[in-house]
């Protein structure tokens, strides 16, 4: 009934060329109406999914304007793009938390979904538990001021995978020291009242390497030492591993990075996707810059634990034994890394990215950005690998970035699009 | 002014005057006309009339930007000459919207492609998704 009325008076409209209507579909100001259009008839559905529409309407809703720059992937189709926004963005507020008196720098979930730590520039970190209506309640919370630590602003924060330890991560207030965190282990009692205490603490410098766990009771931490005069790198990097039922004598060490543009490790994740697991590898993520200071390149180290026939490692405790490089792999983001993330089955690695202006071969700029890095654009990309081929799986773009050339610390939350995520709604 | 003739897909002539000619003809570049007709064999008559009305009424317009600037204010914003003039049946719109194609005139196109009412009339016969069919659209 609905098509019969519609094709007549669709006379006419068949006259015109796909060009033609395609100009008329593109005056159509929300998906809805082309959506409509699609339903009409073979002939419209062919023209409703032309890319040039689908574009267009992602540009207008995200008030982005996607322009001709090599250096920024795109996505293999915006029609999928603008499905994937549509389908996959929580547009529902649900709460606003209030409780903290600066910029909120990051969020993260409890493994569980139940818990919240958010961290800030105020100093605090504040621990907020789910209600059984799904809600966080102000009085149901445990905060944490790191004034008391002498920090200047709470940076990072990461549950353990059982949610008993929360990882906190900041800057420290001292002046005369540059460049200097630490990390602070707590224990979450979830009683009556939610209470954290802290159980172990370590100095990382740069404070913006943040931390994250390698097993249940154990985290890598780093540090950053200037190479002395006559060698030819600038620095060293170390990234550690520490278990907090030691002290801190009994840091292992588990990959050092020398560093000859001035840049420095940052952001070490610990993957084990299910490769990893027959043979018990490992892959140490991390970013790095190997042409300018700013972070671009990804390493991905797989690590295996040491063949050893001493008694001693043969408990098969990770956490003390020593390991060695099986495999390595880079890859190259083209652009300034803002963060990495996880999927929560850990097959796939999100980036986040402010691509350059222009795409550069880097392996061929030689020194030209050692002074100061490439002009970045004003678009953040999402970018998903595979930890399995390294392939890029896919691009979004759909997000502005709203700092200039001053970036702050944003990491990505969630960007699965296969698994379920922790988030509560 | 000099006058110059025009011949139409179903052998009408029509005389019109040289600038409105050039401007109408401009994305062909016609700078001179011979004694004979010149030939539209795409557009026919009732059409080409129109066309040379709205060429005369908009002969001195600036040439509309294509950049991507001027997209978008893909507002209604016809003016109210130009409203009269496409007060006209869905047949002859499309027609008009062929004839401005072919014709490459820019302006008129821009006008007769943004009278979407009609579109809208068309897909509301099924405006009456839910949420959750709405999705379904994106997901089929």
């Amino acid at each position: 009934m609905a098509l019969a009325q519609s094709s007549s008076s669709c006379n006419g409209w068949s006259n015109l060329t796909d060009c033609l209507l395609l100009r008329v579909f593109g005056l159509l100001t929300s998906s809805k109406d082309v959506l409509r259009a699609s339903e009409v008839c073979q002939n419209w559905y062919r023209i409703s999914r032309d890319e040039s529409l689908w574009k267009d309407l992602l540009q207008r809703q995200s008030c982005l304007k996607f322009q001709g720059n090599s250096a920024v992937s795109r996505p293999s189709s915006w029609f999928e793009e603008f499905k994937w926004i549509h389908l996959n963005t929580p547009v529902l507020e649900s709460q606003v938390l209030k409780r903290h008196t600066d910029e909120v720098l990051h969020v993260s979930f409890s493994n569980d979904g139940k818990m919240l730590a958010s961290s800030s520039k105020d100093c605090k970190v504040i621990l907020w538990r789910m209600n059984d209506r799904y809600r966080f309640c102000e009085e149901d919370v445990c905060v944490v001021n790191f004034a008391e630590e002498y920090w200047d602003y709470v940076q990072f924060t990461e549950f353990n995978k059982n949610d008993t330890l929360l990882l906190v991560s900041g800057t420290k207030n001292m002046q005369h020291i540059h460049f200097e965190g630490e990390i602070i282990i707590f224990e979450m009692k979830k009683e009556e009242m939610l209470e954290l205490q802290p159980i172990h603490k370590v100095v990382i410098v740069p404070y913006d390497i943040f931390g994250a766990w390698m097993t249940e009771r154990s985290y890598i931490s780093g540090k950053l030492e200037f190479a002395p005069s006559g060698v030819d790198y600038i620095s060293l990097a170390e990234l550690c591993l520490n278990h907090v039922d030691k002290m801190h004598e009994s840091q292992t060490r588990l990959a050092q990075i020398m560093d000859y543009k001035g840049s420095s490790v940052r952001t070490p994740l610990v993957a084990r996707p299910p490769r990893s697991q027959e043979n018990d590898q490992f892959c140490l993520i991390f970013t790095h810059g190997t042409v300018t200071r700013i972070p671009h390149q990804i390493v991905l180290r797989w690590m295996q634990q040491k063949q050893s026939t001493s008694e001693t490692s043969s408990t098969a405790n990770i956490d003390t034994a020593l390991w060695h490089t099986v495999e390595e792999h880079f890859i190259e983001t083209n652009g300034h890394i803002i963060g990495i993330k996880l999927s929560p089955d850990h097959q796939f690695l999100y980036v986040n990215c402010r691509p350059w202006k222009e795409a550069l071969d880097m392996k061929k700029v030689g020194t030209s950005f050692q002074d100061s890095p490439p002009d970045i654009s004003e678009e953040m990309t999402l970018t998903c690998y595979s930890l399995a081929t390294y392939e890029k799986i896919n691009v979004h773009v759909g997000h502005q970035a709203f700092t200039g050339m001053e970036l702050k610390i944003i990491m990505p939350m969630f960007g699965t699009d296969r698994q379920g995520a922790n988030l509560p709604h | 002014m000099p006058i110059v003739m025009l011949k139409s897909a179903d052998e009408e002539i029509l005389e019109v005057d040289e600038e409105v000619a050039k401007t109408m003809l401009r994305g062909f570049g016609v700078e001179n006309f011979d004694e004979e007709p010149y030939p539209l064999p795409n557009v026919n008559g009732a059409i080409l009339k129109k066309v040379i009305q709205w060429t005369e009424i908009h002969k001195d317009d600036p040439p509309p930007p294509d950049d991507d600037e001027n997209k978008e204010k893909r507002t209604d914003d016809i003016d109210p000459w130009d409203q009269e003039f496409l007060k006209v049946d869905n047949g002859t719109l499309f027609e008009l919207m062929l004839a401005a194609d072919h014709l490459k005139l820019e302006g008129l196109l821009v006008v007769t492609c943004k009278t979407p009412e009609e579109i809208k009339k068309t897909f509301n016969i099924k405006n009456d998704f839910t949420p959750e069919e709405e999705e379904q659209v994106f997901l089929d």
